[in-house]
């Protein structure tokens, strides 16, 4: 999982409207708000990153445990692959 | 993560006058003549492919997101595609309104690269000479239903949809059964306006009292609920348009909606943040949320069932203030709709 990269879909349309941002799916056609954390990791996936990069940046970033993190990263980049958010 | 529809979201825009919801009519030139259709040209140069570029910069940031491209026929711009790259890369949800009779497998191919998220065709009939004596261009119907099958094959979701007027009355259901067909969403309407420049030519095509009546059994739900929505004046918005939706001319102009001549301003002569925060007429067109603050509409008994649409009352009847002589027809032949079909279900 480490070494695995992850990248925006680029048919994703997304806003930040006030502070909070939506993710749209052109396929499901539903929206996603993203909370402070899921908006820096989508900020991250700007350009093709690695979990582990990944994860590196959102420990320096916030306050959380390291393995905490992880498993929460590792769900949310999950849920993104599946709604084809990312790829 | 928890997920909303982009209904939700014009809702939670409507309040703070985010204009969440952009239509931009890139061109009124068509290569249709709809015996219906509203758009005229004007003498005016359209829009550049820079002032697009522009506006939509401008929208992006105030926050909208859902953007529609119509025209006219859109694909008679030579640079459609450049714009869509632009409402790509500035990350619009994308819609295209076209009648798709110059939609090319090559085209459709193309489309597809930019996965709008609806792609709306206007088709009239299932049969067509019928829908070709509405667009007065022969072929045209089996242009249209040629694309709807190659913007399919590169797995495109595709609406058609139609508006039911004397010439078509009786093909609803037949379209109904293509749409199925076809595998495509369809959607209909009963509403005819007059042109731009207030010709009231397409108004003939309007069904009468009888036949609207006719139409509302036949589209049932969700157009005709079963009971009658009983709904208090200040619990039933008037119209979400000027508020989260706006609507761009292929001049500049800016007004709440297409055909909803308020104009607030003209991206040429202003920046759209001043036009959509600063026109006089927004503000004064924003003070109207509700019913309740209509007061000719106000102690309307049958408002459950008004599609009140400020755009159509202003043309035809001068002020968005006004009733709206078509409206209320429309709610009428509703009421009756239902009433009819109540008394069908009545054991005999």
């Amino acid at each position: 999982m480490d070494d695995k990269s992850f990248t925006r879909n680029n048919n994703v349309a997304f806003r930040t409207i006030e502070g909070t941002t939506f993710l749209a799916s052109p396929y499901s056609k539903k929206i996603y708000p993203l909370n402070s954390v899921g908006n820096f990791i989508w900020n991250n996936l700007e350009k093709t990153i690695n979990f582990r990069d990944l994860l590196s940046n959102i420990c320096n970033e916030f306050d959380v445990e390291k393995s905490v993190a992880e498993s929460d990263l590792s769900e949310f980049l999950e849920e993104l692959q599946k709604e084809r958010l990312i790829k | 993560m928890n997920c909303l529809t982009v209904s939700d979201l014009e809702k939670a825009t409507y309040q703070k006058k985010i204009p969440f919801d952009a239509l931009i009519e890139l061109t009124h030139f068509c290569n249709l003549k709809c015996i219906h259709c509203y758009c005229v040209t004007e003498n005016r140069p359209l829009l550049s492919l820079d002032e697009i570029e522009s506006l939509l910069q401008q929208l992006a940031e105030l926050g909208c997101l859902s953007l529609t491209l119509s025209g006219g026929e859109v694909f008679l711009r030579k640079d459609f595609f450049e714009i869509l790259e632009i409402a790509r890369k500035k990350h619009f949800i994308i819609r295209v309104f076209t009648n798709g009779t110059l939609i090319t497998e090559g085209i459709a191919s193309r489309l597809a690269d930019f996965s709008p998220v609806e792609t709306e065709l206007s088709l009239y009939a299932a049969d067509a000479k019928i829908h070709d004596t509405i667009t007065r261009v022969p072929g045209s119907f089996e242009k249209t239903c040629q694309a709807v099958k190659y913007l399919k094959e590169n797995g495109l979701d595709v609406v058609i949809k139609w508006i039911i007027m004397k010439n078509n009355l009786l093909e609803h259901p037949k379209l109904t059964q293509l749409a199925k067909d076809l595998g495509v969403s369809c959607r209909s309407d009963t509403l005819i306006f007059p042109r731009n420049d207030g010709d009231k030519t397409p108004l003939e095509q309007r069904l009468s009292d009888e036949e609207l009546v006719s139409a509302y059994k036949m589209l049932g739900k969700p157009v005709l609920q079963e009971k009658a929505v009983v709904v208090a004046p200040q619990e039933r918005s008037i119209c979400g348009a000027g508020h989260a939706t706006c609507s761009i001319s292929p001049y500049g102009d800016v007004y709440p909606c297409v055909q909803f001549f308020l104009k607030f301003g003209n991206i040429r002569e202003k920046s759209f943040k001043d036009i959509w925060f600063d026109s006089e007429a927004a503000r004064e067109w924003r003070t109207l949320n509700t019913f309740a603050d209509l007061p000719v509409c106000r102690n309307c008994s049958i408002i459950g069932d008004c599609m009140r649409c400020p755009a159509l009352i202003s043309l035809e009847e001068g002020s968005y203030l006004d009733a709206g002589r078509e409206n209320c027809r429309c709610a009428r032949a509703k009421a009756e709709a239902r009433k009819e079909l109540a008394y069908r279900k009545e054991p005999i």
